[in-house]
């Protein structure tokens, strides 16, 4: 090892660098965390916390999403009750079209231009 | 020669629903075999649907006339611009597991991004020490690395910018003076949210809103889009039709699906002699999503006078309560 490191560089600096990070030395591999009692008892309350958040908002997310499926089937008996034709083309499968490329995806901040008021059909 | 023989017996189903029109709807348990037949007892409201002629939309499945009208609403939303703001408990746990993470991580490697005694080295240096100094630098190193959590009513870990004053601060531009290449975001809050313009779809970033007409009238002005139903057209035709002429053709829209989100039913006030033959209205909404465009009721055919883009609780303020029990689990929270 000590003769291999007394032995001048060989090769392209930049690959050495580049080595040399991606490989750490021992120095500079993290530390495992260490709590100690109160503090990992903070922590365990923190995640239960957590968990229960996260419950209390799927629960939420659960309930909306049955309610409108529940008002959607109540549409559907309605509709099968008073017109079989309009059943029909309500539950059939086609034309129902693409999803549309226009739609955007929500960002943190409201685009440069705003809303495009502007849009004209022809 | 048995197989054959059961081959040659079956018949090909599209002939078995020739033969049988009625054999093959399972779709309801009510469904009775009695024919549909049009035309009985139902005299099509000539006024009304404008089409002369026009096969009327109200045959049931026992082959009675309906004693409803039938029409299609559309709930026309704006789904959210901005992705929605954390809680002060979710920004606090962010916080929390994003020091714990800095704890765990690998050290910077600054002479691998930083080529030592360079212009760029320096001002990286420079802007570092700003940050030591302002008291805004933690690392998960050295003597105070276990001191990853803050006191109780320390609130530095929020900022109102979205943290680009911090950014600038500490980013390594290349450049002399200051940087200004950095160009600052856009606050969340709206123009339009700070004058509360309920037309505006500039509005309430972070929620869905609905769109939502006021008729000329006194009571029940204000609702979705809606219109009876004129011949033939399916509910989704109805229901791109009904937005044509209630908000113009100027929206670029998106009609979600063939089936109907919701639906309402409601008997005619008593002294009301506007559709003689039926006794109340059926009214089945389809959802569609706005993508550009603005309504505009000029023209319209509905009679329309005003329209207003709304969240869900301001729906609820505006329209009236029967009416706003029966919409309410269509819409979305959010």
């Amino acid at each position: 090892m000590a003769r291999k490191a007394k032995a001048a560089p060989q090769g392209d600096a930049r690959v050495r660098m580049v080595r040399y990070f991606l490989f750490h030395p021992a120095a500079h591999t993290p530390r495992p965390l260490k709590f100690g009692t109160m503090r990992m008892l903070r922590h365990w309350t923190i995640h239960r916390a957590w968990l229960l958040f996260k419950r209390a908002e799927r629960i939420e997310r659960e309930r909306e999403l049955e309610t409108q499926y529940n008002k959607i089937r109540d549409a559907c008996e309605e509709l099968a009750k008073t017109d079989t034709r309009l059943f029909r083309n309500a539950i059939s499968k086609k034309d129902v079209g693409t999803f549309p490329i226009e739609m955007r995806i929500p960002t943190d901040t409201p685009p440069k231009k705003g809303w495009n008021y502007g849009w004209r059909r022809h | 020669m048995n197989a054959a023989g059961l081959r040659s017996a079956r018949q090909p189903f599209g002939l078995l629903l020739k033969q049988h029109p009625r054999a093959a709807r399972t779709y309801s348990s009510t469904a009775v075999a009695t024919p549909p037949t049009a035309g009985d007892g139902f005299v099509p409201d000539e006024q009304s649907h404008g089409l002369p002629g026009g096969i009327p939309s109200g045959v049931g499945i026992r082959g009675e006339t309906t004693s409803y009208r039938l029409a299609s609403g559309v709930v026309l939303s704006r789904p959210p611009m901005l992705t929605r703001s954390l809680t002060p408990f979710e920004e606090s746990y962010y916080f929390y597991q994003r020091r714990l993470n800095q704890r765990l991580a690998l050290p910077f490697t600054r002479y691998f991004y930083f080529k030592k005694g360079t212009a760029a080295d320096t001002e990286r240096k420079r802007k570092l020490k700003a940050l030591v100094e302002g008291g805004q630098l933690w690392t998960g190193f050295g003597k105070t690395g276990w001191k990853d959590e803050l006191m109780v009513g320390d609130e530095s870990h929020r900022s109102d910018d979205n943290g680009y004053r911090r950014l600038v601060e500490s980013s390594v531009t290349g450049e002399d003076g200051d940087s200004a290449s950095f160009e600052a975001p856009l606050p969340r809050r709206t123009k339009a949210d700070e004058v509360n313009d309920r037309r505006s779809l500039d509005r309430a970033g972070e929620r869905t809103l609905y769109l939502l007409v006021k008729s000329k009238r006194e009571k029940h002005a204000w609702r979705f889009p809606q219109a009876v139903l004129q011949g033939r057209e399916t509910l989704v035709e109805s229901a791109k039709r009904t937005l044509a002429e209630a908000a113009g053709v100027n929206m670029n829209t998106w009609f979600v699906g063939n089936v109907p989100i919701g639906h309402l039913v409601y008997e005619y006030e008593k002294g009301f002699q506007g559709d003689a033959d039926k006794i109340g209205k059926k009214v089945f909404f389809m959802k569609a999503r706005i993508m550009a465009g603005q309504a505009d009721l000029k023209d319209n055919k509905l009679g329309l006078e005003d329209f207003l883009w709304l969240t869900k609780e301001e729906i609820g303020e505006v329209v009236d309560k029967s009416y706003w029990e029966s919409v309410k689990p269509m819409l979305v929270a959010h």
